[in-house]
């Protein structure tokens, strides 16, 4: 059994989906090549070879510093060919959706994207995954070489102490008909609100810049990503990227503390996937309750600074106040 | 006066008339066809109702529709004084015999008098009242100014004649004692020299008859095309409004493009709605869009579609029409098309029936269909639709979690059917009553109500999936027309022969849309039924409310006709009867969700509900009713944004519910409800839009 992972780098290293993906090849007791492709990512062929990868194929070169799907899409063909290899394995990751169909479609080889658990058998893949916005799980199994792409946090990452060797890709320069001059990031302090393990949304009842400032207060200090209701939006209280609804931005993260905010449905459609829904409303009987896994009924004026003070004290080590 | 110069000015004016309209008639005849004389009765009436008797512009805006209207008659009038005065130009003595004659004399003398007062109230608005929905207009002055001088050379030309030969024995002595005006004007000239009566005779005579000359030709080639082409464009009008769009053929396999793409693509009825169009701004004016600064004006669209028409007649006489720019992005640009709600005020203001939502409507299809350009809130929406059959993407299986924990526990379809019992109704939630726990109370008062009159009723429950008015609005015909399918076919699967919904979108579309697709069923808003059953005394009110106010959504008003009821209904459970919006009934303003808007950002101008809300507040009532749950989140979203939290927002459903005084068989709560003399389904306004 021969795995061919494509790894994805940020600044010079590699990222930990891709130890993931060696992790899978290991616990399968695969022989496990990588594609290594980017700019000054060369010296990272230890730390693949140290997590179980005996080859990596190499592209290292300025024009490939940032993704651009054509000659990706070129080497990885190239490193399939090279390695031999029965399955491809991508992370589940932007980079993964974009050029995992590319690559089955160059090679002609099935794929089976998003999957949260995959095991090589004789001859064939079997991958599980979630389907009907989470309701089912579906199993699908495709004939060898194929291509899967896991969800992240599938397999650990495990060092197993060996080391790889290592192959210069030539660049494929007729490919390069795209080329990225600049990503521009609208900088936040904060953390992205699709990356956040915690969200602090704010709704209508912040009534102003000093409400709104409550909800960063406490943002800040949980480390999470700061959301609003449309409503919050319009009136100037937040700026329109952090909308989170039906017709915002869609979050799942591990907790969401909805602030003054009602629950319309136009609003849950973005968040309902939270694993905790916190929710503090003056109305007790407004729907957000209905879907919280905790409520307080209060005023968030009085209660969220007491909030952010109490994690504060947390943080730094103290008791909590009783 | 003068034969030979009479037929040269005739003989050029035809020219010049066919020179510049043949164009425009090629253009026409090439477009698609969908002219039809269907329904003739219905044209005819229209025509006499619409186009002679100017009934929209009179009923529209009084003062400036009377002024219209008494300058059109008086077109009609004056049109056999034209007549007689090119007759003149061959017999100088001409006139017409006889009391008939005389008759017509003074009646012309009046109307000229009349048309001219008119002009220069057309002056007045347009110089002091400047009305809103007028701009500055070249065309505009030139056709007041030509007007104005065709009745004043008229009334020269007759006081001169009069003053020279309408002296006891001269030829024109009897035409003289016929015409008051002309007569007058004769007074004024008998002192003057008789050279100076002749050179006005001759003079006033060939100004009158080459403005006339003028006039005609400038129709052509300005926005007074509408002379010539109102009266045939009210006649092929749509006789639907456009709650009831057309279905595409999807089938069909040569069909290389869907929607609207350039201007090749409008229809023979869409050009000649472009010929039509005078720019009076009627519509515009309750315009949701267009007052909340939104690059939506109707009439400017028109007008660019108008002029890109004209530009591009060589590449579209000449079949070239690979040449042509697409509409969309750079002949009008996409904030326009996605900002129409679909309200249809545009449409029914409009005194020649230019037709709006489906034009848009079919350029969002060539958008979202063919480019899979559309705003980015739609995604999420139609993939909702796809795999939940709702926006929000849902799970289709919580369709009916808003029965859990019931009094009386409301049965599927599928239940009654396999217990044997019989259904009277389905009652077809729709997405927004089965999800949105604001509108679940709104399915649960109407439950209570059907059962306190002894309905036997149904839902579909996990069977029943979205209609499809939002993917049919924002031009996702696919997508729409799958939906209507699987509904359909639930529906016949279970025999369905009465649809009743809370959702006048449901409603619309189930009515007016699915019938296209084979689906025909009597469907009921729920106002039309609750209506119905206080009036059979199946269920009765007390006066609990007060200050009421109801606000009509599009869907159930303009495009359905039904204003009467949900206001019997509110008058029965309020003490001081149902109060309106400045702009109600046929003039209602919309609350902005219509035509997928509901699921887009808002982001150009102010708030479309908000600007109806504080039209609401301005009455101070204590409950904004709507019987939509669209209209419904707006008025609650626009009531919270004026800080007005006092005003409830309440469906009509919800106030009945609130109102109704409970037999005391049902105090109880569990007792299976018996009635052994069923209510009689009324029946559902079928009536002619706007009969």
């Amino acid at each position: 059994m021969k795995v061919l992972v494509i790894a994805e780098t940020k600044q010079g290293k590699v990222k930990k989906g891709t130890l993931e993906l060696l992790g899978a090849a290991n616990a399968w007791g695969a022989e496990a090549s990588v594609l290594l492709a980017g700019a000054g990512v060369a010296g990272e062929v230890d730390t693949l070879g140290r997590h179980g990868a005996s080859k990596v194929y190499v592209a290292d070169d300025a024009s490939l510093g940032m993704y651009v799907t054509a000659p990706f899409a070129a080497l990885a063909v190239e490193a399939f060919k090279a390695s031999g290899a029965d399955l491809i394995l991508f992370a589940d990751s932007e980079l993964g959706k974009d050029l995992g169909p590319r690559v089955a479609a160059k090679l002609g080889l099935p794929f089976i994207p998003g999957a949260v658990s995959v095991a090589p058998e004789a001859g064939k893949v079997v991958a599980k995954r979630t389907s009907i916005a989470g309701k089912v799980m579906e199993t699908l199994e495709a004939p060898l070489p194929a291509i899967v792409s896991l969800k992240a946090g599938t397999f650990e990452p495990k060092e197993v102490g060996g080391s790889a060797a290592s192959e210069s890709l030539s660049l494929p320069q007729s490919d390069l008909r795209t080329i990225v001059r600049e990503v521009l990031k609208e900088t936040s302090e904060r953390v992205d609100l699709g990356d956040a393990r915690i969200v602090v949304a704010g709704g209508r009842s912040v009534r102003g810049p000093e409400g709104a400032k409550l909800i960063e207060d406490l943002a800040d200090v949980l480390g999470a990503a700061v959301g609003a209701s449309r409503a919050a939006c319009d009136s100037g209280y937040f700026p329109h990227a952090c909308q989170v609804g039906q017709t915002g931005r869609t979050v799942a993260p591990d907790v969401y503390i909805a602030i003054g905010i009602s629950g319309a449905i136009q609003h849950t459609a973005g968040m309902t996937g939270s694993k905790v829904i916190v929710a503090i409303n003056t109305d007790p009987d407004a729907p957000i309750f209905s879907i919280a896994d905790f409520g307080i009924v209060a005023d968030l004026f009085t209660v969220v600074p007491l909030l952010t003070e109490e994690f504060k004290r947390l943080k730094a080590g103290n008791t909590v106040a009783v | 006066m003068g034969p030979i110069l009479i037929t040269l000015m005739l003989i050029a004016a035809l020219a010049a008339f066919g020179y510049y309209g043949k164009d425009k008639l090629n253009l026409l005849l090439r477009a698609r066809k969908d002219i039809t004389f269907d329904n003739l009765p219905e044209r005819v009436k229209g025509l006499l109702v619409y186009g002679l008797g100017q009934k929209r512009l009179i009923t529209g805006d009084p003062s400036s529709g009377w002024m219209h209207a008494l300058i059109f008659w008086g077109f009609l009038i004056l049109l056999i004084r034209s007549l007689t005065l090119i007759a003149m130009g061959y017999v100088e003595h001409f006139h017409i015999p006889t009391f008939v004659g005389a008759g017509y004399n003074i009646l012309k003398d009046v109307t000229e008098a009349v048309v001219l007062v008119m002009i220069g109230y057309a002056v007045f608005r347009r110089v002091v009242i400047r009305p809103k929905r007028l701009e500055n207009s070249r065309d505009a002055w030139v056709v007041l100014i030509l007007i104005a001088i065709l009745m004043v050379t008229d009334f020269l030309f007759d006081g001169a004649k009069f003053a020279l030969h309408g002296g006891a024995g001269g030829w024109a002595a009897a035409e003289k004692a016929s015409a008051p005006i002309g007569s007058l004007m004769a007074m004024l000239f008998a002192g003057a020299p008789q050279a100076f009566n002749q050179a006005m005779y001759v003079g006033a005579y060939w100004i009158h008859i080459a403005t006339l000359m003028g006039f005609g030709v400038f129709l052509t080639v300005s926005k007074h095309m509408h002379v010539i082409t109102a009266l045939p464009n009210v006649f092929f009008r749509r006789l639907e409004t456009s709650g009831k769009l057309d279905m595409l053929n999807l089938e069909d396999e040569d069909a290389e493009k869907f929607g609207t793409v350039t201007i090749a693509d409008l229809s023979q009825k869409q050009i000649l709605d472009l010929y039509t169009c005078t720019e009076c701004g009627r519509c515009k004016t309750s315009c949701p869009t267009f007052v909340t600064d939104k690059p939506l004006s109707l009439k400017m669209l028109n007008d660019q579609l108008k002029h890109h028409l004209v530009d591009e007649k060589a590449n579209l006489l000449a079949g070239k029409l690979d040449e042509l720019p697409p509409l969309a992005g750079s002949i009008i640009s996409p904030d326009t098309i996605w900002a129409c709600t679909t309200c249809g005020y545009c449409e029914q203001a409009c005194p020649v029936f230019i037709d709006q939502v489906p034009r848009i409507v079919e350029m969002r299809q060539n958008l979202v269909m063919m480019e899979g350009d559309f705003p980015q809130e739609l995604n999420k929406v139609y993939k909702g639709m796809e795999r939940n059959s709702n926006p929000w993407g849902i799970g289709y299986d919580k369709r009916e979690e808003w029965t859990k924990g019931l009094e009386v526990p409301v049965p599927t379809v599928a239940q009654l059917k396999a217990e044997g019992k019989n259904l009277d109704i389905l009652y077809f939630v729709g997405c927004m009553g089965s999800f949105d726990e604001r509108n679940q109370k709104i399915a649960r008062a109407l439950a209570k109500i059907l059962n306190a009159a002894g309905l036997n009723f149904g839902i579909l429950g996990k069977e029943e999936g979205c209609t499809g008015d939002t993917a049919k609005r924002t031009g996702n015909e696919m997508l729409f027309q799958e939906l209507a399918k699987f509904n359909i076919e639930k529906f016949d699967s279970y025999d369905i022969k009465t649809v009743l919904t809370t959702c006048p979108h449901c409603f619309n579309t189930i009515k007016n849309e699915y019938p296209q697709l084979g689906g025909n069923y009597k469907v009921m808003h729920h106002t039309e039924l609750i209506d119905q059953l206080i009036k059979d005394g199946k269920i009765n009110l007390t006066q609990a409310f007060e200050d009421v106010i109801f606000h009509d959504p599009c869907y159930l008003g303009r495009q359905n006709n039904i204003y009467d009821q949900p206001r019997a209904i509110l008058d029965a459970a309020s003490k001081n009867g149902v109060m309106e919006f400045d702009r109600h009934h046929q003039n209602s303003f919309c609350c902005g969700a219509g035509g997928g808007r509901m699921w887009m950002e808002e982001t150009i101008g102010s708030r479309i509900n908000e600007e109806r809300v504080r039209e609401g507040l301005e009455k101070k009532p204590s409950v904004i009713a709507s019987g939509c749950p669209f209209c419904l989140v707006m008025m609650k979203d626009g009531v919270a944004a004026k800080n007005a939290d006092h005003v409830r927002t309440l469906d009509i459903a919800e106030i009945v519910a609130e109102s109704m005084v409970i037999p005391l068989q049902m105090a109880g709560g569990n007792l299976q409800i018996k009635v052994d003399n069923p209510p009689t389904l009324p029946k559902t306004s079928d009536e002619n839009h706007e009969a």
